[in-house]
């Protein structure tokens, strides 16, 4: 079964472009999506699908508290059902 | 760069009451984009070599470039003088010689625009997006936008809806942004002044903060959706418009409160 991190890249690579280009392989578990030059429209909107792959409440206020990838992995793999 | 090459970069856009707003011309210029690494610091240029896609890199530097222009005219400093702190939750202030500066900004970017907005005091939020057709608008409107403002769009169509969508999320945004929290905010929970669907201007309170008043601008043009959002000071609160502005706004306040 794929990894948490691995299902997240593969979502990115799905739901999430900046300037057209798929951002899934440049995600950096040290870096929010905001050091990728995702927008926060977009960033809230990614937040949609994860809370619908992992079955986990994201909403954008929590996602706020989330600064990392690395962080937002940790939550997903303590959180989801 | 020279000075005269960095204020190639902006030009005036807007003034709303003592705020003042340049835009940013973001389109690809090789030769701009790299002179303009010359005004930045080295914090600024590692930042710069962090990005690992060239257009978040070239929004970063020509935006960060062109505010170091306008701080440096506005604040007559020298661009070595100047730099930048950022507050717990990422909003960045001017500093000049490490001392904090006497002016309020806040910078917003999307695709071929920059919108920096600059006042003297007051909490300062800008935010720009270009439209663009999305087929996530019922995910994301779900996600931020109150019941009204759903209802709103639901009656929309078409062009209008996109319109509508993106006035609400930049006046919405922009208050955020003022505010200084981030989206730790849950902004489902207030609702942008059903007078500020059509018209440009109004006054806003926060539900959980009814005290500040801010005075919210729709400045969108053909080319892309904006919006700014100012902290009005306690000596302007008496000012006859503000007290008309504030009828209509109680006249609504059920819609955002």
């Amino acid at each position: 079964m794929a990894s948490t991190e691995e299902r997240l890249r593969q979502l990115a690579d799905e739901n999430l472009e900046v300037d057209g280009q798929p951002i899934g392989k440049l995600l950096d578990l040290g870096k929010g999506l905001a050091d990728l030059g995702v927008s926060s429209m977009d960033a809230v909107s990614f937040a949609k699908v994860i809370e619908q792959e992992f079955n986990v409440s994201l909403l954008p206020e929590k996602a706020g508290e989330i600064p990392t990838i690395g962080d937002l992995i940790a939550y997903l793999e303590a959180n989801a059902s | 760069m020279s000075t005269s090459a960095a204020r190639c970069l902006w030009s005036f856009f807007h003034k709303a009451g003592p705020v003042t707003i340049i835009h940013v011309d973001l389109r690809p210029n090789a030769s701009r984009e790299a002179s303009s690494l010359l005004w930045l610091n080295e914090e600024e240029q590692a930042r710069c070599r962090q990005y690992p896609l060239p257009g978040p890199r070239r929004r970063f530097a020509l935006c960060r470039v062109a505010l170091r222009s306008i701080l440096c005219r506005q604040l007559g400093c020298s661009n070595e003088r100047l730099s930048f702190g950022s507050s717990d939750y990422g909003k960045p202030f001017a500093l000049v010689d490490g001392e904090p500066a006497a002016i309020s900004f806040n910078l917003s970017h999307s695709r071929k625009h920059g919108l920096i907005a600059l006042v003297p005091h007051g909490r300062l939020g800008v935010d720009v997006e270009e439209r663009v057709s999305r087929r996530d608008f019922d995910e994301l409107s779900e996600a931020v936008f109150g019941p009204h403002e759903q209802s709103a769009l639901a009656c929309a169509r078409g062009s209008d809806r996109v319109q509508l969508f993106f006035r609400l999320w930049t006046i919405k945004e922009a208050l955020v942004k003022a505010l200084g929290l981030g989206f730790t905010l849950d902004v489902s929970q207030f609702e942008v002044p059903q007078a500020l669907h059509q018209e440009r201007i109004s006054i806003f309170r926060f539900p959980h903060l009814p005290e500040v008043h801010w005075r919210v601008e729709y400045i969108g043009n053909e080319d892309f959706s904006a919006a700014i959002a100012h902290e009005l000071p306690p000596s302007q609160l008496g000012d006859q418009s503000l007290q008309q502005l504030n009828c209509n706004v109680s006249e609504r306040r059920g819609i955002y409160q």
